[in-house]
C-alpha cells in the first residue's frame, strides 16, 4: 500500500519538486470513494478500481491545473504550503461530510486466506500486492515506452530543455500529476479493502509513503514501490517481534538509519554530468 | 539600426530590442536580421548578452520592448513550444541534454512537435549519417557520452525539430580543437543543405570562416558587424577578440 501511494508521490517530486503531503489525504479519499460505492451499489471494490482510475486522473488534472499550476512558478514553499492546506482541508471535509468514525468494508472473501507452506497469505493482502505491482508495471511501460512518458521523463530532469523542444511543460506537469494522484485513488481502493479507516488516517500514509519514497533513492519510481515493500515489511517484522506498539517507531527509526547510511536511497544515484 | 542592405525578406528579424532581468538590461536596444540560407554569426565575451538574445528569440524570455519577426510575423508572446512549431530550434548552451534517457530517446523528444513526427524515421536516418558515431550508441544513456558526442546529439535532436532556423548557442564550448573544427564542418554542411543558422559564439577565429555575416555584442549592445573579412580587418574587433583570433 506504502508503495502505491508512493510511486505517486515520487512521481510528482521528482517531476516537480513539490512535496505532495496531501496524498495520504487523496488516498483515503479513494478509500471513502470505495467504501460508498460498494455500500450503497454493491459493486465489488476491485471492479472499484476501474471506476476511480478515470475519476482519479480527471482530479489530479483538476488539481494541477487549478491549483498547483500557477503556485508552482513562485517556488518549492507555497506549493508545500498548498499540499499541506489542500490536505487539511480534505481530511476535514471528508470528516464533516462522512464522519469521523473509522468505516471498513466486508466483503465476501474479507476473510480470506490460504496457507502456502507454513505461511499463513490474505486473500485481499494478496490481491494488493498484485494490483501495487500491475500499477506500477503500467506506470514504468508509460514511462517508458510513450512518448509522453519520455516527455515526463526528461522534464523531470530539465524543465526548460524539454520547452525548447516543443514539449509543453504545463502539460506534462499536469499528466504527471494527474498520475500521481490516480495512484493514490488506488492506493485508497486497497486501504478500504484491507483496513479501517477514517478521515485522518492519511496523514500517517503520507509519511510512510515519503520514506518510502526516500528509500527508494528520489526520482527512481520503481524504487519507490521496492521502498514501499520494504518499509511494510520492516514493520510486520518489527510487530512481530518487538510488539504492535513499536511499529511505527521503528518505521521512523529506520528512516533515520537510512538518512544517516545511504542518503540517495537503495537504488539512489548521482545524477550524470552532461 | 542594422547597416546591412537586406535583400528580399530575411527570415529572422530582431527590431530595437530590449531585454532586462527584473532591473538589469541585459540586452540594449539590439537589431539585426538573418537572411535565409546563410550562416550568420553572434560574438561576444561572456555576460555580452548573447544567451539571453537567444532566449528571446525562442520564446523563454519576452522582449521588454522591440519585436521579433519570423517569416514576417511577430514572434511575440509565444511560448517556446508555439516558436518550435514555427520552426526554430534553439539547441541551447551546455547542451542540455537529458542525460538519463538514451540517445534514441532523446532523438525521440527531438520531434516532439506533432508536424515533425510523421518524418520520424526519415530525420533519424539523417541524423545518424550526420553523426555516425551516435548510431552504435542509440541506446546509451546521454549522460554517458563523451563531450563532443553530446554536442552531436544535442544538434542532431534540435534537427529532429525540422527547423528551417537553426540556433545553437556556443557549440563548441569545450570540446577539443579537432572536435570542433568537425563540428563547424558539420554545420556548414548543414547550412548547404538548406538550413539557415544562428550561430552564437566565443571561437570566433572558426565562426568567421564559415559565416556569411557576423554582429558584435558587448554588454548588451551591437557596437559591431560586418562581413567576416572586414571585421577581421577592423582594429576596434581585433581589440576586442585580440586573444580569440589565430
Amino acid at each position: 500500500m506504502y508503495g502505491i501511494a508512493a510511486i505517486g508521490l515520487s512521481l510528482i517530486f521528482g517531476s516537480m519538486q513539490i512535496i505532495f503531503i496531501a496524498q495520504g489525504a487523496v488516498m483515503i479519499l479513494g478509500a471513502y470513494f470505495t467504501y460508498w460505492v460498494f455500500t450503497l451499489t454493491s459493486i465489488d471494490p476491485f471492479f472499484c478500481l476501474l471506476l476511480s482510475l478515470p475519476l482519479f486522473l480527471g482530479l489530479g488534472w483538476i488539481f494541477y491545473t487549478g491549483l498547483f499550476y500557477k503556485v508552482a512558478r513562485v517556488g518549492k514553499n507555497p506549493s508545500l504550503l498548498l499540499a499541506f492546506g489542500l490536505m487539511v482541508l480534505l481530511e476535514n471535509l471528508m470528516s464533516l461530510v462522512w464522519t469521523p468514525n473509522p468505516r471498513a468494508i466486508n466483503t465476501s472473501y474479507t476473510a480470506m486466506s490460504f496457507s502456502v507452506g507454513s505461511i499463513q497469505i490474505s486473500f485481499t493482502r494478496l490481491m494488493v500486492f498484485i494490483i501495487s505491482v500491475t500499477a506500477t508495471g503500467l506506470v514504468f511501460v508509460f514511462m517508458k515506452k510513450t512518448l509522453w512518458g519520455k516527455a515526463v521523463r526528461g522534464a523531470s530532469e530539465d524543465m526548460g530543455a524539454a520547452a525548447l523542444l516543443g514539449i509543453s511543460p504545463r502539460r506534462v506537469s499536469s499528466i504527471t500529476f494527474s498520475i500521481g494522484i490516480a495512484l493514490a485513488g488506488i492506493a485508497g481502493v486497497a486501504t478500504a479493502i484491507t483496513y479501517p479507516f477514517d478521515p485522518y488516517f492519511g496523514f500517517v500514509f503520507s509519511l510512510k509513503a515519503l520514506i518510502a519514497v526516500a528509500f527508494g533513492g528520489i526520482g527512481n519510481v520503481g524504487g519507490a514501490l521496492l521502498g514501499g515493500i520494504l518499509l511494510g515489511v520492516i514493520e510486520s517484522v518489527a510487530s512481530y517481534v518487538i510488539g504492535g506498539g513499536w511499529a511505527d517507531g521503528i518505521s521512523y527509526a529506520a528512516f533515520l538509519l537510512l538518512l544517516m547510511l545511504r542518503p540517495q536511497g537503495i537504488f539512489g544515484s548521482s545524477a550524470a554530468k552532461t | 539600426m542594422s547597416l546591412r542592405l537586406t535583400l528580399g525578406n530575411p527570415l529572422l528579424e530582431v527590431i530595437d530590442v530590449d531585454v532586462f532581468y527584473g532591473d538589469a538590461q541585459a540586452v540594449n536596444n539590439v537589431s539585426f536580421h538573418v537572411d535565409r540560407q546563410k550562416i550568420v554569426a553572434l560574438v561576444g565575451a561572456n555576460g555580452a548578452g548573447k544567451s539571453t538574445l537567444l532566449n528571446t528569440i525562442s520564446g523563454i524570455v519576452q522582449p521588454g520592448r522591440g519585436k521579433i519577426l519570423f517569416k514576417g510575423s511577430p514572434l511575440t508572446n509565444l511560448n517556446p513550444e508555439e516558436v518550435v512549431a514555427l520552426g526554430i530550434s534553439h539547441v541551447p548552451e551546455g547542451r542540455r541534454l537529458f542525460s538519463r534517457l538514451t540517445v534514441l530517446e532523446n532523438l525521440e523528444l527531438g520531434a516532439f512537435p506533432k508536424r515533425t513526427r510523421p518524418y520520424f524515421n526519415e530525420s533519424l536516418e539523417r541524423a545518424m549519417s550526420l553523426f555516425p558515431a551516435l548510431k552504435n550508441r542509440l541506446h546509451q544513456s546521454a549522460g554517458s557520452l563523451s563531450g563532443g558526442e553530446q554536442q552531436m546529439l544535442a544538434i542532431a535532436r534540435g534537427l529532429m525539430a525540422k527547423p528551417v532556423l537553426l540556433i545553437l548557442d556556443e557549440p563548441s564550448l569545450g570540446l577539443a580543437p579537432v572536435i570542433v573544427k568537425l563540428l563547424f564542418e558539420i554545420i556548414q554542411f548543414l547550412n548547404q543543405e538548406g538550413t539557415t543558422i544562428l550561430l552564437v559564439e566565443q571561437n570566433v577565429h572558426q565562426t568567421m570562416e564559415i559565416a556569411s555575416y557576423a554582429y558584435v555584442l558587448q554588454t548588451g549592445k551591437l557596437n559591431l558587424e560586418g562581413q567576416p573579412d572586414d571585421l577581421i580587418r577592423n582594429a576596434d574587433f581585433q581589440r576586442a577578440y585580440m586573444g580569440m583570433i589565430g
